[in-house]
């Protein structure tokens, strides 16, 4: 079972989110709706993969992305950025857009194409 | 009224010889008038050519070798091939500049006064022809056409002048337009595609409830998986159509459009005789930009450069434009502006920096230089939006613009910093990185 972190502050989201990735029975995941708590629930979860939001209430997607690089246990976590700022059309057929180390993927996502990119970012292809 | 020297100016001309098409087919009237010019007091004689008829006249006037320039045509408008407005008209048809002084009888001066109302100068009445007349009516024939050309210019000069302003106001407000649009097609479609986000990975989960939910169930799901899926091509349209007007995104490489830029300015540069030096950093991580975009800007940019130095009457000065990449080490955060492609501390950026040596801008003027309208060139030379456009441009990348006095020798700094795109692990930057230092403030620009 692998441990997805999910740091992003739309409530609705994330419980629909989590359900699915659990009911694989491939995850176990857990929420953090409030972005100033991320830190400290990666450290105590030490998760697999993060799925991370970039616009959110005080600290974003960015500080965080930041600060888990900064974390020397937590920089080594692969990030998926997961974010309605880019679009399907600009993330090409396997629905990820990558720059530097970022990779990131579309709002709204079809679950099968989110763990497909959780795997492959798992497995470093990503 | 008219200026005293314009008398003198015009006796100079006569004195240079006074070439005269006088059309009339009346040996008598002709004779008449020759003889007036014989009575006049004038220091040379002017030269007097004869046509019988409109076709000599214009083939005359047309005349390929142009031996004669004719200074004024006398006109009789009764001739044997044309008569009245049609003989007025077919000679300002063939010479339009030249001034023409209609000879009238008694029969026709009606005629003649009205066609001085609509453009011929002036108008001889043959009946009292006198040396005296005849010369000052060539002279005010000729000073009236002189104005009414000057007159034409100016017109026609303010008429550009008017459109150039058009243009550019256009442009400023196609430019503030298309920021907007795009900033509220990124807001709304970011708004949406949260709460469809979460339609869809309901519905991925009732999809797998095919027993819980029944046929009918299954149906109602796939047609609100239509529903989502044609939500959000929407939302995706109206990014594309808010983009597609603003900006092309594409991965592009700084140094081609530095280069492409001072391609399509090589007229300019050879013309101003500024030497251009380019000092590109090679390699350099690339951007994603809209190219054509930048490399406008960049035109922008090394105009003002080049004319900032004619401006000082300066010769062998130079342009310096050069590109290298660093990491920001300190920015102001605005806390309105969240995107992913948003420039961070410690972020990599990629700068272009063009360096003048036409003196610099004075402290007060270099905070307004962005403003719409603002202008330091000469009265007709400069409309003010070039670096309010520019640096429109250059927000809708994310990046921002920086104008900086320097010396050694005195100029100009301008810098333009945008976001790399990717990260350039591994590679050093250049020695000209490292003063980066200033802070600056991510701010919507307010037009």
């Amino acid at each position: 079972m692998k441990r997805v972190l999910i740091i992003d502050d739309d409530i609705a989201l994330t419980q629909v989110l989590k359900i699915n990735l659990d009911e694989t029975g491939n995850y176990e995941s857990r929420i953090v709706n409030v972005s100033s708590n991320a830190m400290a629930a990666a450290r105590e979860f030490k998760p697999d993969i993060i799925l991370l939001d970039v616009v959110m209430p005080g600290l974003d997607g960015g500080d965080i992305s930041a600060a888990l690089k900064q974390d020397p246990v937590l920089s080594k976590v692969p990030v998926l950025i997961i974010t309605a700022l880019v679009s399907n059309d600009e993330t090409g057929e396997n629905a990820v857009i990558s720059s530097g180390d970022q990779v990131m993927i579309a709002k709204p996502i079809r679950l099968e194409v989110l763990t497909k990119a959780i795997e492959d970012r798992m497995a470093g292809v990503l | 009224m008219i200026p005293s020297t314009i008398l003198t100016d015009t006796t100079t001309e006569l004195q240079k010889v006074l070439q005269i098409l006088c059309v009339e087919d009346n040996d008598g009237d002709f004779l008449l008038l020759r003889e007036a010019f014989k009575d006049s007091d004038l220091d040379s004689r002017p030269i007097l050519h004869r046509a019988t008829s409109l076709a000599e006249a214009v083939a005359k006037l047309l005349a390929d070798d142009a031996k004669v320039n004719f200074d004024i045509v006398l006109l009789d408008l009764n001739l044997p091939d044309s008569s009245g407005l049609e003989t007025f008209s077919r000679i300002r048809e063939a010479a339009p500049t030249t001034p023409v002084s209609i000879l009238s009888g008694i029969s026709d001066r009606n005629m003649a006064v009205s066609l001085v109302q609509s453009g011929a100068q002036d108008y001889l009445p043959k009946d009292s022809l006198s040396a005296d007349l005849v010369i000052r009516s060539i002279l005010f024939a000729m000073e009236r056409q002189r104005n009414r050309t000057e007159m034409e210019e100016m017109n026609n000069r303010l008429q550009k002048a008017s459109e150039e302003l058009k243009t550019a106001q256009m442009q400023l407000i196609q430019a503030e337009k298309l920021d907007s649009l795009g900033r509220l097609a990124a807001g709304v479609a970011h708004e949406v595609k949260n709460p469809l986000a979460t339609i869809q990975m309901g519905l991925d989960y009732f999809q797998r409830k095919e027993d819980l939910i029944g046929e009918t169930g299954l149906l109602i799901i796939s047609n609100m998986q239509e529903a989502v899926t044609r939500a959000e091509r929407i939302i995706n349209g109206m990014l594309d159509y808010s983009r597609d007007q603003n900006l092309l995104l594409k991965e592009s490489s700084i140094n081609a459009i530095i280069r492409h830029a001072l391609a399509l300015m090589q007229h300019e540069i050879t013309r101003t005789k500024v030497l251009v030096i380019e000092e590109l950093q090679e390699p350099i991580p690339s951007i994603r930009a809209d190219s054509g975009k930048l490399v406008q800007v960049v035109i922008n940019l090394v105009m003002n450069a080049i004319q900032s130095m004619s401006a000082n009457g300066s010769s062998d000065r130079s342009v310096t434009v050069r590109t290298f990449w660093d990491r920001l080490p300190n920015m102001e955060r605005d806390e309105g502006l969240r995107q992913w492609s948003q420039l961070r501390v410690r972020d990599p950026v990629v700068v272009v920096e063009i360096l003048d040596q036409g003196g610099g801008v004075s402290e007060d003027k270099l905070s307004r230089l962005f403003d719409p309208f603002y202008t330091t060139k000469p009265t007709g030379e400069g409309t003010g939006l070039g670096l309010s456009v520019a640096r429109n441009i250059v927000n809708l990348h994310h990046g921002y613009l920086e104008l900086k006095n320097v010396e050694n020798p005195r100029g100009l700094r301008v810098r333009m910093v945008l976001k790399a795109w990717g990260d350039p692990e591994g590679w050093l930057p250049s020695p000209e990185s490292r003063n980066l230092t200033q802070p600056v403030t991510l701010k919507p620009n307010k037009l």
